[in-house]
């Protein structure tokens, strides 16, 4: 049997045996409720009889129901619609033959034992026609093995096969339609689900070359470095590297493109590889013409994207004894080892991608930096992390926190600040990206 | 035309002061695609303010926070605003770091023309 076929067998079974459990329990609700009717059209002769097949039969649904509940779906669940409609249709058809056989008008509860298993079970049309014929079967046998002292009225036994056989008929065809329907449904399902899980490979594939670009560098001349990243859930735009060119200048960027998805990504990716095109084929840039440069790039991208992106970016160029920095992003903050205390810089011009031409608009700032001073850089998803309460991380804490760590190791600076902000937030939905610079009074080796 | 509500964001509108449309931006605005919800209304409230020959001034000083998708609308209503020749003054909070940080970026679309004006108040004003 092809996989296919085998699928949508099981899924059938599996709403088959659901089902199974809703039309027991309005077979033990029904069954014992029909007793009113007796009362008033039954011989009073009859009664107890009659109380008792219905409450045998009741006890069998009963236990049907919880066989059926603690069984799981096979291909065998649909024997327990057999099962059913020959216990309850041979409830009633043996009624009838104590109402005097085929004139008695009880043979009307075989069309509703009919309609009930046939339509409630998402079985195939197959076995809904097997079914009609076997309570249509009970029917028969049961008054002719027990045949009324009454002789039957042909013309009355005729209308009562043709109500029972029209029933089943419509039955059949019901069942024929919905067979395809749910089809048809769980095919949609496989495709929407295989769609979903394509979907989701490539976002992971996304986010995994998302965290393979960003750099493994731990030192670099003067200064150790620091730095993770902290994906959430989605693919999202936060960009850091660490760039040692091969004139031997070192570069520090941070950004982060707006919104999430895949194309925040891809325009992170295209910001990388334009810094680093950039930084390595001329050497002594200043950041703002580095960003002036990457902005051009990145700009026309975004158009022939169709999106309207943008991205926070900030580019440093690390000196012996201080940074120069442009771009506007986060503020800068800066542990003073000599003070005691951390300052914090602001970043100065705009944005990449939201105008055309950055010629003249991003000025460079000189920040200076003394042995032992620590440099702190990070995206949005680090002072908005949302606490439960909705109270963002912010900035006064995380300045707070990196005058209490800065004495550490960069790498316990980092862990410590980002297991502040975890511990802070209630939920992530932004990248988390924080990079930390620690100036020694050592050259690199 | 009336105030937009759409999740957590409400925009007050208000035409009390002759010649100008204020919108008071309040609560967060955290959508996927903000721009969705609005375009429409920014469209309207331009339409209108260039047929009154009304200014607009957006404030956000009651805002708790809004993500980069909404400052992708904020800019195009800016650019739209400009084609149009509809005047804008946004007024937030300087005392947010979070409103400082975006605001300032996009004092870039500040022209001589004086269409486009920023006004940090607040604490940090």
């Amino acid at each position: 049997m092809p996989p296919e076929e085998s699928s949508l067998d099981a899924y059938v079974n599996s709403i088959v045996h659901e089902w199974l459990m809703t039309l027991t329990a309005l077979g033990f609700t029904l069954i014992p409720i029909f007793f009113i009717l007796d009362y008033f059209m039954m011989p009073p002769e009859l009664l107890s009889r009659f109380a008792l097949y219905r409450l045998v039969t009741t006890a069998i649904v009963i236990g049907q129901y919880f066989f059926i509940r603690y069984t799981k779906p096979s291909s065998a669940s649909l024997l327990h619609g057999y099962f059913f409609s020959l216990v309850a249709g041979g409830m009633i058809a043996l009624m009838t033959t104590d109402l005097g056989g085929f004139n008695s008008t009880y043979y009307a509860g075989l069309n509703l034992v009919m309609i009930a298993t046939n339509l409630l079970l998402p079985w195939a049309a197959i076995h809904s026609a097997i079914n009609s014929v076997v309570i249509i079967g009970i029917y028969l046998l049961l008054n002719l093995a027990r045949p009324s002292p009454e002789p039957p009225n042909d013309v009355v036994l005729l209308n009562n096969l043709y109500f029972m056989t029209g029933t089943a008929i419509i039955s059949v065809s019901i069942n024929w339609v919905k067979q395809k329907l749910i089809k048809q449904e769980f095919l949609s399902r496989r495709d929407l689900k295989a769609a979903r899980d394509a979907l989701w490979g490539e976002m992971e594939v996304a986010k995994q070359i998302q965290t393979s670009l960003l750099p493994k560098v731990r030192r670099v001349d003067r200064y150790e470095v620091a730095a993770t990243m902290l994906p959430a859930a989605e693919v999202g735009g936060d960009y850091y590297d660490i760039i040692q060119t091969r004139a031997g200048e070192t570069w520090l960027c941070v950004g982060d493109v707006s919104g999430h998805g895949v194309e925040s990504g891809l325009i992170m990716m295209m910001t990388q590889t334009s810094i680093f095109t950039s930084v390595n084929s001329a050497p002594g840039l200043e950041p703002s013409k580095v960003l002036e440069r990457v902005n051009d790039v990145i700009k026309e991208n975004i158009s022939r994207l169709g999106t309207d992106r943008y991205m926070t970016l900030s580019a440093l160029v690390l000196r012996h004894d201080h940074l120069l920095c442009a771009g506007k992003h986060q503020d800068i903050l800066v542990y003073r080892k000599a003070r005691g205390r951390t300052e914090c810089v602001p970043t100065t011009g705009t944005w990449i991608g939201i105008i055309d031409d950055l010629t003249g608009k991003m000025p460079d700032t000189r920040i200076d930096i003394g042995v032992g001073d620590v440099v702190l850089l990070y995206t949005d998803g680090v002072t908005e992390a949302m606490s439960a309460a909705g109270e963002m991380f912010g900035e006064e804490r995380l300045e707070r926190a990196l005058s209490a760590l800065a004495h550490l190791p960069v790498a316990d600076i980092v862990r410590s600040l980002l297991a502040q902000v975890e511990a802070h937030m209630g939920e992530q939905h932004d990248d988390i990206s924080l990079v930390v610079l620690k100036r020694t009074d050592r050259p690199s080796v | 035309m009336q105030n937009l509500v759409a999740d957590d964001l409400t925009i007050e509108l208000d035409r009390s002061t002759e010649g100008v449309i204020r919108l008071d931006w309040i609560g967060k605005s955290n959508a996927r695609q903000p721009s969705q919800i609005l375009g429409p209304f920014f469209d309207s409230v331009a339409d209108q303010a260039a047929q009154s020959q009304s200014m607009i001034e957006m404030h956000f000083e009651r805002m708790e926070h809004f993500n980069s998708s909404t400052i992708t609308a904020v800019i195009r209503f800016i650019q739209h605003l400009r084609a149009q020749g509809v005047r804008l003054k946004i007024v937030f909070d300087g005392a947010l770091k979070w409103q400082k940080l975006s605001f300032e970026a996009l004092r870039i679309f500040e022209k001589p023309d004086g269409l486009l004006a920023f006004q940090a108040a607040g604490r940090g004003a």
